[in-house]
């Protein structure tokens, strides 16, 4: 191991990805930081960081969780450590994106607070090209509405985790609809629990289960 | 009045803070109640909010995403039948418990406020993003970050299931003060219906005289059997062949018969798989057949297909559709007298109305309005049973406004009026005495 006081020291790029996926299965969020800064630093992908390190973190301690070696505090505590690095990859990558592909407003609806699959997409999507204004978790539908008057997207992309949060992107593009906001934008809604039956029943444009689909249909729209 | 008053008094409400306040002296951890709607029913005297959560909450958003935060919280706890940690609105770690009377949640208890991290750089862009709207000073909001408690996972795991043993113990105090309750009711309404119950019984004693009747044991079996009572259908099995024990075996064998194949349309009602009934039913007939048993085998036979039926009811649906269904039979129960909608009973359970419809599709094939009907009518026979309860009380008592509807959906799901069951169970009430 390489890694000693939040410095990378040097060795492969196995070592410090290896590092990383502990850091993030440890939720050691600051170490996280460091890790992704170096790993930038020295031309690693992108891709690779997000594949290799913070998401085999999680898989790590998914798999730590199922055999209740660590338990849902150490999960909150990944989570966050993958947020972390995830917007190292946001800052340190806007710098150098050339954003002419289009504008996504993305947001988790009003009563989730789940953000990983969000973030995963907003990376995805600023790879390929696109500007992407996060509102963040727990977004109400006046603050979408917003959003839409505010930055005009192409897309409005919407996710939602929790079976009980589900129904709020329905209320949501209810209320865009009603003010009449509804055909200026494509609409993405996205996240594992969404039924395709419910997805078109709401009309909305595109429907994805994960964040790396919705990226890619967005993408190739 | 709530639901949270008409249950603790304000002394069970002292003995509550007392609770909460020694929690708190022994963890260091914040602990209040909230009702369903986010609203604080019960804090210790001495409860601080922290100053993050007091500047949070000092904007009307602010107040209106804690209390939601919160509520969500409750409810996924009294989902997952666990303590429940999450991160709040504005980005703390703070875990939920739920307080649970009568199969029904009514409160929770919410916990935490604290960080598991020493905060860094990482988590004023967390305060800025998550509080982003509520129009508070990031740097006043830093500094009141800077004095959250930071405790461990570990810590954090132990202290939610701790919490989740505390309200455990609410729910059965809150359990035995209901049953309390009750039984004063109880007793109450008894004394007023005492004279009447006595004039019926001098009726019915007039008019029957020892009738045994092999429905209403049936109805008994068939009840265990739907509810997946495994235990209880060996005892209803027995009940009905002490009742029936001077019919001629002949007739106990065709009885079995028709018992067979009612007990497989209950156990497809209760959630059992279809094929397994069917094939079950088929084999059981079968051997029925071919064999040549006497009273007391069939006896012993009958008991094991009862048994059988009441497994696949257990087993044949998936754990959480049957925690459903189950779930939905306890809402029904505990709401005798309510009018329940189908939107009632999916909130009670965390569904949506169509997802519920489905689950009962596949699982019980009626629809969530005929399941209803059918606990109901369980239930009326259940008061029926009872001397000192009336048709139109058991009408009152289960929600029907109007008495002949209760006597036409009645006949519809049982064959005979409400009153002729009551007679018919009277009658064999009587004969038991005589027996």
């Amino acid at each position: 191991m390489n890694f000693a006081d939040g410095k990378w020291e040097g060795g492969t790029m196995n070592d410090l990805l290896d590092s990383l996926v502990d850091a993030v299965a440890e939720g050691k969020a600051a170490v996280v930081v460091e890790l992704v800064k170096d790993a930038l630093k020295k031309g690693y992908a992108t891709k690779d960081v997000i594949e290799k390190g913070l998401v085999s973190g999680l898989e790590k301690v998914s798999m730590q969780f199922d055999g209740n070696i660590v338990y849902i505090p150490e999960v909150l505590l990944a989570s966050r450590a993958v947020s972390a690095g995830m917007r190292v990859l946001r800052t340190v990558s806007g710098s150098e994106r050339i954003n002419n592909r289009g504008k996504v407003v993305i947001g988790t609806v009003a009563g989730d607070l789940h953000d990983i699959g969000k973030s995963l997409a907003t990376v995805f999507l600023e790879r390929e090209g696109f500007e992407v204004v996060d509102l963040g978790v727990d977004v109400y539908p006046e603050e979408f509405i917003q959003a839409i008057n505010e930055y005009s997207p192409d897309v409005l992309a919407m996710s939602a985790l929790l079976t009980t949060s589900v129904p709020m992107i329905g209320e949501t593009i209810k209320s865009i609809e009603q003010i009449g906001l509804r055909g200026q934008m494509k609409v993405l809604i996205g996240g594992s629990r969404i039924l395709p039956e419910y997805a078109e029943s709401l009309k909305v444009d595109l429907y994805a289960v994960d964040a790396l689909q919705g990226a890619k249909l967005i993408a190739d729209m | 009045m709530s639901k949270w008053d008409a249950l603790f008094g304000s002394e069970d409400k002292k003995v509550l803070k007392h609770i909460l306040s020694s929690f708190s002296k022994a963890t260091g951890l914040r602990a209040t109640i909230i009702d369903l709607q986010g609203e604080t029913v019960c804090a210790p005297d001495d409860f601080k909010m922290t100053d993050y959560c007091w500047q949070v909450q000092s904007t009307s958003l602010g107040c209106f995403k804690c209390k939601r935060s919160y509520c969500l919280a409750g409810k996924d706890s009294m989902k997952y039948n666990g303590p429940y940690i999450f991160r709040c609105h504005a980005g703390l770690v703070c875990w939920a418990a739920p307080v649970v009377v009568a199969g029904q949640q009514i409160a929770s208890i919410i916990c935490g406020q604290v960080l598991m991290w020493e905060p860094e750089d990482f988590f004023w862009e967390e305060i800025e993003i998550t509080t982003r709207g509520l129009q508070i000073d990031l740097g006043r909001l830093i500094s009141a970050a800077k004095k959250l408690d930071v405790v461990s996972a570990q810590s954090v795991q132990g202290a939610s299931e701790l919490l989740y043993l505390v309200s455990n113990e609410l729910a059965s105090m809150s359990g035995r003060l209901l049953v309390h309750k009750s039984a004063l009711r109880v007793r109450d309404e008894m004394l007023l219906r005492e004279k009447r119950a006595r004039e019926e019984m001098e009726c019915v004693l007039n008019k029957r005289a020892g009738l045994i009747n092999f429905d209403s044991y049936q109805d008994r079996v068939l009840r265990a059997v739907r509810t997946g009572q495994v235990d209880m259908v060996e005892v209803t099995v027995d009940e009905m062949f002490l009742g029936i024990i001077s019919l001629h075996c002949r007739d106990v064998r065709i009885y079995t018969n028709e018992m067979i194949i009612n007990m497989m349309r209950a156990a497809i009602e209760g959630g059992a798989l279809y094929e397994r009934a069917m094939s079950g039913c088929d084999e059981h007939l079968k051997n029925l057949m071919m064999s040549n048993l006497n009273l007391s085998e069939v006896r012993w036979w009958l008991a094991s297909v009862a048994k059988d039926f009441a497994l696949m009811v257990r087993q044949g649906c998936t754990l959480e559709s049957r925690g459903v269904v189950t779930r939905v039979a306890e809402f029904v129960r505990s709401n005798r007298g309510k009018r329940l909608t189908v939107a009632d009973v999916a909130d009670a359970v965390y569904m949506s109305s169509s997802g519920l419809a489905k689950l009962f599709r596949r699982e019980t094939g009626c629809t969530v309005a005929e399941f209803i009907t059918k606990v109901r009518i369980d239930e009326a026979k259940e008061i029926l049973c009872n001397p000192q309860y009336g048709v139109s009380d058991a009408a009152d008592e289960l929600g029907f406004n109007d008495p002949s509807n209760f006597c036409k959906v009645f006949k519809r799901l049982v064959g005979i009026t409400p009153g002729e069951f009551r007679r018919r169970e009277m009658g064999r009430g009587h004969y038991e005495r005589l027996a």
